[in-house]
């Protein structure tokens, strides 16, 4: 949207009092049923700004909340809010979206300009903007060679490009991407994760659903994960991974003085075990990982602890994922 | 401001306003099928039938009435005659909506075209308004937009018309039959088209719809007696546009039992567009 449109920009009244403060995208106890089977069963979620993951297993009901979010079907209970509003009831706030589908499918007799162009027009862009803003979008994802060429001829990774593309041509403030990294090559892969985290750093709202997590992972450390219709967990990794009480977060030093290290580490409240391994690092474990991080520089400092290097072995996506999905 | 600390606010972009979503759906639809030479020989060629006319009316004033009597309805002015040339155009018709019609939902559906439709501000009316209008176009096209001409031509080169009739009452029939049926038939199309994903079996099944019904419909009558025609789709309208034109019934029973079965497959057509068009992607 250019400044002068933006400008031109009106109020049309107050969004819902209740919404959430903060929330972009909001849903509240939805549910989703498809004849005899529910898809999602009474879930609430908030989406801010940044770039969030949707996570979850095949059949989980992923794909059926992210098109509650994007407005694309209606909850068969509560409801989905965006900027406080019901989006299916004022289709003009699809303006401030972006929805990149999963699907390969594609008008595959139009160019990748003409496909822009269409999609353009259909989102009420004013005609003299609409040539320069194709241009503009297909050049920065690297299709500019390949604007006048039918889509039908185009690699997967072109195709996956030009979905996007679509997707920002008119600069949405919500971006919604299904499996957006599906058959790129990793350069492209690259590209595209590069342009994710800058939109996201940008301010806009950006929705990702992913199965594979260590892509999701190179994009965000925040995530919503849905399990048999429900969500499970939602936030930071980080910090999803340190409710896990059952599960002590397992922290690896490498030091000079293993055991002066490891002998300090042991007398903390906040840390449950500790013990040396194979390769002569000290493995703490905590279940209280935010708290232990938080106090973790002091402690060094204080007591003059010499460590070259600190990983924590599983607060990676995956193992979030795992613990809480039991798979 | 970041973006975060909007709220929501209406989109009113400065300069011209942009076109409906309805209106950008129908220009694409109706400017593609254009670029394609063969299709382009195809409207020509639905135009022959209005030039034989033409000519034969030009013929008929200049030699009289034998030539008149040789033309028939083809050398008819009147609102009857200008009926049964529509009635002629009628194998076009069905040609060009096959063609330009079949795909019209069926591609959407294969090409995973209504997630990204939905997924923009336009509602379920603006996209049947605006793949209904391609199909109504074309319609148009072939039927009204000859006979409005051949109305004008008419009252130019005869004598025996009055202006009211040739210039008005004339076209006004033409034009409500045509919205009127094209309208239907446009929404009966979009329903079948929305029924597959491949277009073959949507233009076999328009095929059906419009010659096959016929010929059924006859052999039916030949045993079960002239109310077996209501199973002839195309010729209901024929049937019913008979009132509008003062022309003589097609069928053997009262137009209104046409403009009720027309009226109830139209309203069929839209309810099950309602449930059919969805955005939701099938992931291959």
């Amino acid at each position: 949207m250019t400044e002068d449109a933006r400008a031109a920009e009106v109020s049309i009244g107050a969004a819902d009092p209740d919404a959430a403060p903060g929330a972009v995208l909001e849903a509240r106890r939805v549910s989703k049923w498809f004849g005899e089977v529910i898809a999602v069963n009474g879930s609430s979620l908030t989406v801010g700004p940044g770039v969030t993951g949707l996570l979850g297993l095949n059949g989980a009901g992923k794909t059926t909340l992210f098109k509650l979010l994007a407005g694309l079907i209606e909850p068969s209970q509560g409801e989905v809010l965006v900027y406080g509003r019901r989006l299916r009831r004022e289709v003009g706030l699809f303006r401030r979206i972006g929805f990149c589908p999963e699907s390969e499918a594609m008008p595959d007799w139009l160019t990748g300009r003409e496909f822009i162009a269409l999609m353009l027009r259909l989102m009420g862009t004013p005609a003299p903007q609409i040539g320069p803003r194709a241009d503009a979008i297909l050049a920065r994802l690297h299709l500019a060679d390949a604007a006048h060429r039918r889509i039908g001829g185009y690699s997967k990774g072109m195709r996956q490009k030009v979905k996007m593309a679509q997707a920002l041509a008119h600069d949405p403030d919500i971006v919604f991407l299904d499996e957006p990294l599906n058959g790129m090559d990793p350069v492209s892969r690259h590209e595209i994760i590069a342009l994710v985290s800058e939109l996201g750093r940008a301010g806009k709202t950006i929705l990702v659903s992913s199965h594979i997590l260590p892509e999701i992972e190179t994009m965000t450390r925040n995530i919503v994960l849905i399990h048999h219709g429900k969500v499970l967990a939602e936030g930071d990794i980080t910090e999803i991974r340190d409710l896990i009480r059952d599960r002590p977060t397992i922290v690896a030093f490498t030091s000079s003085d293993p055991r002066r290290l490891a002998a300090f580490l042991a007398g903390q409240e906040l840390v449950v075990g500790v013990e040396l391994d194979d390769r002569g690092r000290v493995v703490a474990r905590t279940d209280h990982a935010v708290g232990f991080y938080r106090a973790l520089p002091a402690w060094l400092l204080a007591e003059g602890l010499p460590v070259e290097e600190i990983e924590t072995l599983d607060d990676s996506l995956q193992a979030v994922f795992d613990y809480l999905v039991g798979d | 401001m970041p973006v975060y600390e909007r709220g929501y606010r209406h989109w009113e972009p400065s300069g011209r306003a942009p076109a409906a979503p309805w209106w950008v759906i129908a220009r694409r639809g109706i400017l593609s099928p254009l670029k394609r030479r063969p299709f382009l020989l195809l409207l020509l060629l639905a135009w022959v039938p209005a030039v034989v006319k033409g000519t034969i009316l030009y013929f008929s004033v200049q030699s009289g009435d034998l030539l008149k009597l040789l033309g028939g309805t083809w050398a008819d002015v009147d609102a009857a005659g200008f009926f049964a040339f529509i009635e002629r155009q009628d194998s076009f018709v069905m040609i060009l909506l096959a063609i330009v019609g079949s795909p019209l939902i069926a591609r959407d559906r294969a090409e995973n075209g209504h997630a990204l439709y939905f997924a923009r501000p336009l509602t379920l009316f603006d996209y049947v308004a605006g793949k209904g209008l391609i199909a109504l176009f074309y319609i148009l096209v072939v039927t009204l937009a000859p006979v409005l001409l051949l109305a004008i031509y008419g009252y130019l080169v005869t004598s025996g018309a009055t202006g009211f009739d040739m210039l008005l009452l004339t076209p006004l029939r033409a034009t409500v039959f045509c919205l009127l049926t094209g309208a239907s038939l446009s929404l009966v199309l979009l329903a079948l088209s929305a029924a597959g994903r491949r277009t073959v079996f949507v233009v076999l099944g328009w095929l059906l719809l419009f010659s096959g019904t016929q010929i059924i419909a006859r052999i039916l009558s030949l045993f079960g007696g002239p109310w077996m025609r209501v199973f002839d789709f195309r010729a209901q309208y024929f049937h019913a546009g008979s009132v509008l034109f003062g022309a003589s019934p097609r069928l053997d029973y009262p137009p209104l039992i046409s403009w009720l079965l027309i009226l109830g497959w139209t309203i069929g057509a839209w309810v099950f567009l309602r449930r059919r068009i969805r955005p939701v992607e099938v992931v291959s």
